[in-house]
């Protein structure tokens, strides 16, 4: 049953301000999220490009990779991406983690330190491997 | 230093206007006046139509929340020195507009209730029992986030709930998260359900702006995802990994 004084109470005429489509472009903040969002587009789109790359190696077309330099260059933007992308949220790490140490937890900086030096150690050692394997040529 | 300050405000009678307007009006400048004493001295002097909410004037209350030239502010806590140039004052983004800077907090009100912000006991102790004691590192695991004041400046900033209002929010989220951590309380299981929904802690992407527009620290974003890691956590640990009969 409503409350009586829910039925007492007449209706309110109120006006709700629409969000805009273009509420991102407000404030500086808002834009920076929308290009760590964003970021999977150019992961994505990378992606497809790299899958028809290496469907052409099929046809011997060695050439469509090496010397591809319209590819090369949105690698190296996506590259940009990723890092942004990774970098906002490694930064979380030291605010959502919580590590039990007895009744306290360990410091954020500390654990968003260790996240940070695990992504370089993953980086170097996979760097290290390509070339150990002999994929990539200094 | 200037003599008056232009300040430009957003009105809205719902008998006469079907849109909002904006009006101006010329208030002395003072250096140490905060916005909240414009607003008071339009009302006093120029204006006696102007509607707003307010009370304590020391950022306490948490009434006088508005948009200062777009930014969600506790008008009692921002100087009017930071906007010499004249400033424009708006009501809280994301709510309906009632009346001029009043906007309608029902929907906010009942998302606190629905999140049971106090602590929740499976058997009540008589008080003759004596108090929950407390170590000082229990309390400091939620004491940022016991500082809110329900001011509501963390969801005017937030443009998820902008566009989705069934989002249960940063405040009632971190008020949730407050009690979930409080070693006195054994109400988590209850309040699971409501942040565990589609509208709960999912629905946030993270845009950080509540934490940013929290004019006491709370930090709501990181309630939220710390939430996010608990219940994934608890849900692995506890329905898949550990053995049956371990679950509550």
């Amino acid at each position: 049953m409503s409350d009586p004084a829910e039925l007492a109470r007449p209706p309110t005429k109120t006006f709700r301000q629409p969000m805009a489509s273009t509420w991102w472009l407000r404030r500086p903040s808002y834009f920076l999220y929308m290009l760590r969002e964003a970021t999977v587009i150019f992961m994505a789109a990378w992606l497809v490009w790299f899958l028809y790359l290496v469907w052409e190696l099929k046809n011997n077309d060695f050439e469509s990779l090496d010397g591809n330099w319209a590819f090369f260059a949105f690698s190296v933007v996506c590259l940009f991406m990723t890092l942004y992308h990774a970098i906002t949220f490694l930064n979380l790490s030291g605010l959502i983690l919580r590590v039990p140490i007895g009744d306290r937890h360990a410091p954020a900086i500390a654990v968003k330190g260790l996240a940070f030096g695990g992504l370089l150690f993953v980086s170097l050692a996979g760097g290290a491997l390509m070339i150990y394997l002999g994929y990539v040529k200094l | 230093m200037p003599e008056t300050v232009k300040v430009t405000v957003q009105r809205y009678n719902p008998e006469t206007d079907d849109r909002p307007r904006y009006q101006t009006y010329d208030v002395p400048y003072k250096d140490d006046w905060v916005v909240l004493d414009a607003i008071l001295y339009i009302k006093d002097h120029l204006d006696a139509t102007l509607s707003y909410r307010w009370s304590c004037r020391m950022g306490i209350c948490g009434s006088c929340g508005m948009n200062v030239d777009g930014y969600p502010k506790l008008t009692c806590s921002t100087h009017l020195r930071e906007y010499k140039k004249g400033l424009t004052i708006e009501p809280l983004s994301n709510f309906p507009v009632i009346r001029d800077l009043v906007v309608d907090i029902d929907d906010f009100m009942a998302k606190l209730k629905s999140v049971k912000p106090w602590i929740i006991r499976e058997l009540e102790q008589p008080l003759g029992a004596g108090e929950y004691l407390q170590s000082n590192n229990q309390i400091d695991h939620f004491r940022g986030f016991s500082q809110c004041i329900n001011c509501m400046l963390c969801y005017a900033a937030c443009p998820v709930y902008g566009m989705e209002n069934e989002f249960l929010g940063p405040a009632a989220i971190a008020l949730a998260r407050r009690y979930n951590l409080d070693s006195r309380d054994e109400g988590s299981d209850e309040r699971v359900n409501v942040l565990a929904a589609s509208e709960g802690i999912w629905e946030c992407s993270f845009v950080g702006e509540c934490s940013a527009a929290c004019p006491k620290g709370v930090d709501p974003a990181k309630a939220i995802q710390q939430t996010k890691f608990d219940t994934v956590n608890g849900f692995v640990l506890g329905a898949m990994l550990m053995p049956f009969g371990s679950r509550k």
